[in-house]
């Protein structure tokens, strides 16, 4: 049935395109100029033919090197013994790949491989401007290398680290693809999509691209097998610049009612509210959580890299004290859900709960932290705190860091601390 | 003419399986019929054991070259003969035999206990609408809206069946064991002792609470075990005539495999690394604070030790 009708479509298509031969043509003639440098990478697992993940690279440079993205090839960067890497040419060849330099932040990645006579493609160098088309190539789903067309809509409003806005079907697949202006020329590499979203997509700029591959020519060293030490240092370079910018300034505050407590920090947070207001209901809740858009992919497990925090306002409207208690207790018990332990990512929690002092009301404060098992000197760690003051009205907040250096994390949770305050 | 002496057979767990008295010395002890008494152990042979008199009230026992021979408990050695007191178990095939004279004085009575009150249905019924309403109330604290009522009828529903089966299944061990059922005293039992854990971790919670002390809830967990292995042995008291001292061994070692597995468990199925975050959980209303409370920075310095022990549970080689 498929078959019938991909034919009857070809069918009244081709008469068309015969009288108005300029339709197509721009995505055609840049798929043509660019195809044949745009690799399908493949995770193979083991000494297998079968593979765990692929993505897409494209070629830069006559010595073989291809970008791509970090999360395409990050199960080979940490577990070397477990991965091996390929790479396919449009004209079938194909060949293993070393990994030559990452960048975990940008999530782009340089990897290695015998492409001999591969045309490199080029980088733009001036800006787009907010309309322009641009066209996207990669492999979405193992369906064969594909050229899609979208607009170049600016910066990425929302996230921490800047990624172009791409009105385009990109999909699993495409991932490290490139993604060409009118002349051929590569202005940002295939990242992600919006979740939530219709073509709301996303490109690393191929400026960062350009200063990876710079620095992955400039290495006289042999790269190394394990890229976990490299994880780790940049991890630890992206606590030292989100920490530093969440912590540079004094910490704001917002009034909710009877309570001051911490606003949105640096600048850059993204925040929200809700309610939870029922008429059935014996109390209600408005909550109010900011969070930084920074999430860094590490390994298909281990996400990282956010701070977020979250304030609750219980108000309770007919309850006795005991139940209202009893109900608070159940929201301090909560965290996020269907988060589940890897012992291979993180220890346990170790946790402390004492009851706080703050200004204006004593709150029973707990505090959890654990380790990143493979990345020295990275934490996660959490504050709860529930206000103590009065049997009809109480705050909850959490502070949640997730890979920090344990120096920063106590840093902002001091004046977390003691930026709550309730007016009496 | 009478009995000279007793060959007592014992049981498994040393009790009374047979008497046979003694009629002369010596006396022989086998499977074959022409003995003087007849045991149908497999493992014993057709004359295995000669019995006769020692001076001082002991006797003489002598193993008739029998395949398995004879052993003298408690030190479980074998012996070609040996001379045995009335205390003395001696072991041939897989019998145990203790041989008592005519003379062997016996300890006074047990005296009865236990009154006909404390026996009775009015203790059981009182305590059992005493632990309902304890029940009611605890699951009414913990709803919030009209619709979570069921909840409340649900966990009466659920103690009301569950402490039937508990009662129910004492009495007719009872019953089998004891040949009394003792229904009412068994519930009282029951109910007043769930009672006494309800009280217990209910006061547990506030007093750690309050008085911002962890240590109250490990010392908790510690006297709940010990609440339960006190109403686990006044069940068995109920059940067995074995001494107390037993029954209270088997309680206690009953209630910390119960309470010991339940922490075990709790430990080793943390799949979530929520259930990883533990703090006590524990948030009461704010007159119930005891405590001044620290300052953020003494809360924070905590901190330090956290760090320590995350850092010591990282693995060599993930």
């Amino acid at each position: 049935m498929r078959t019938i009708l991909c034919v009857a479509a070809a069918a009244l298509c081709l008469p068309a395109s015969a009288q108005e031969p300029n339709v197509s043509s721009q995505a055609r003639s840049l798929f043509e100029q660019t195809r044949e440098s745009v690799a399908q990478i493949r995770v193979l697992l083991g000494s297998s033919d079968s593979h765990s993940a692929t993505g897409t690279g494209f070629v830069v440079g006559s010595e073989g090197l291809i970008l791509t993205n970090y999360h395409v090839v990050a199960d080979k960067a940490l577990e070397p013994d477990v991965y091996r890497l390929e790479f396919v040419l449009p004209d079938g060849r194909s060949g293993p790949l070393q990994i030559v330099a990452i960048d975990v932040l940008n999530d782009l990645a340089v990897v290695k491989g015998d492409t001999g006579g591969v045309q490199a493609l080029t980088f733009r160098d001036r800006p787009l401007a907010k309309g322009d088309k641009g066209f996207s190539l990669g492999h979405p789903l193992s369906q064969g290398l594909t050229v899609v067309e979208g607009i170049y809509n600016g910066r990425s409003e929302d996230q921490y680290y800047e990624r172009i806005h791409f009105t385009g079907a990109i999909n699993a697949g495409m991932s490290g693809g490139p993604v060409v202006d009118s002349a051929a020329k590569v202005f940002g590499v295939n990242v992600a999509t919006h979740r939530r979203g219709q073509l709301v997509s996303f490109l690393v700029p191929a400026r960062f691209a350009r200063d990876l591959l710079v620095r992955a020519r400039a290495q006289t060293a042999a790269p190394p097998a394990d890229f976990r030490s490299d994880v780790g240092v940049q991890l630890k370079a992206h606590d030292r610049a989100l920490m530093d910018a969440l912590l540079k300034a004094p910490l704001p505050v917002q009034v909710l009612g009877r309570f001051v407590v911490p606003a949105r920090m640096g600048g850059f947070m993204q925040c929200g509210a809700g309610t939870e207001r029922e008429t059935s209901k014996s109390y209600d809740i408005d909550s109010y959580h900011c969070y930084t858009l920074s999430s860094l992919y590490v390994d298909p497990r281990l996400h990282t890299g956010m701070v977020s925090f979250r304030h609750r306002i219980m108000r309770n409207l007919q309850l006795d004290a005991l139940r209202f208690a009893h109900l608070q207790e159940t929201r301090f018990k909560q965290g996020r859900h269907g988060d589940y332990a890897s012992r291979k990512h993180h220890t346990r929690y170790a946790c402390q709960d004492r009851i706080v002092a703050l200004q204006g009301t004593r709150a029973k404060t707990a505090m959890c932290v654990r380790r990143y098992q493979r990345f020295e000197g990275l934490y996660d760690v959490v504050l709860k705190v529930a206000t103590l003051g009065d049997p009809a009205l109480a705050l909850q907040s959490e502070l949640e860091m997730e890979g920090v250096s344990f120096d920063h994390a106590m840093e902002l949770s001091r004046r977390y601390l003691e930026a709550i305050r309730w007016n009496r | 003419m009478e009995p000279l002496a007793f060959v007592e057979v014992l049981g498994r767990h040393g009790e009374l399986v047979a008497r046979h008295p003694v009629w002369r010395w010596p006396s022989r002890i086998g499977r074959g019929y022409d003995m003087d008494i007849i045991l149908d152990d497999p493992f014993v042979a057709a004359g295995h054991l000669e019995i006769g008199q020692a001076a001082d009230g002991r006797f003489a026992v002598l193993d008739l070259q029998s395949r398995n021979g004879m052993y003298v408990l408690p030190s479980n050695e074998q012996r070609k003969s040996a001379e045995v007191g009335p205390e003395d178990v001696v072991r041939i095939g897989h019998t145990q035999l203790q041989i008592r004279p005519r003379s062997y004085t016996v300890p006074a009575e047990l005296q009865i206990r236990g009154t006909a009150t404390r026996r009775g249905p009015v203790p059981f019924v009182i305590a059992a609408a005493v632990l309902l309403a304890a029940v009611i109330w605890s699951a009414f604290v913990t709803t919030s809206q009209r619709e979570e009522n069921p909840v409340i009828a649900f966990s009466a529903l659920f103690i009301i069946l569950a402490g039937a089966v508990w009662i129910s299944v004492w009495s007719l061990v009872s019953r089998t064991i004891g040949g009394r059922a003792n229904f009412s005293a068994h519930g009282f039992v029951a109910c007043a002792g769930l009672l006494a854990l309800e009280i217990w971790s209910t006061s547990i919670e506030y007093f750690s609470f309050g008085f911002d002390a962890r240590w109250l809830e490990t010392a908790g967990i510690a006297g709940g075990a010990a609440l339960f292995a006190y109403m686990l042995y006044r069940h068995l008291r109920l059940t067995s005539r074995a001494r107390a001292r037993a029954l209270g061994f088997t309680a206690a070692l009953a209630s910390a495999l119960v309470f010991g597995g339940v922490v075990a468990i709790k430990d080793l199925t943390e799949t979530t690394n929520q259930a990883s975050q533990r703090y006590s959980k524990g948030l009461k209303a704010p007159y119930f604070v005891m405590v001044a409370g620290l300052t953020p920075a003494d809360f924070l310095a905590g901190g330090e030790r956290l760090k320590r022990r995350v850092d010591a549970m990282v693995n060599a080689d993930p």
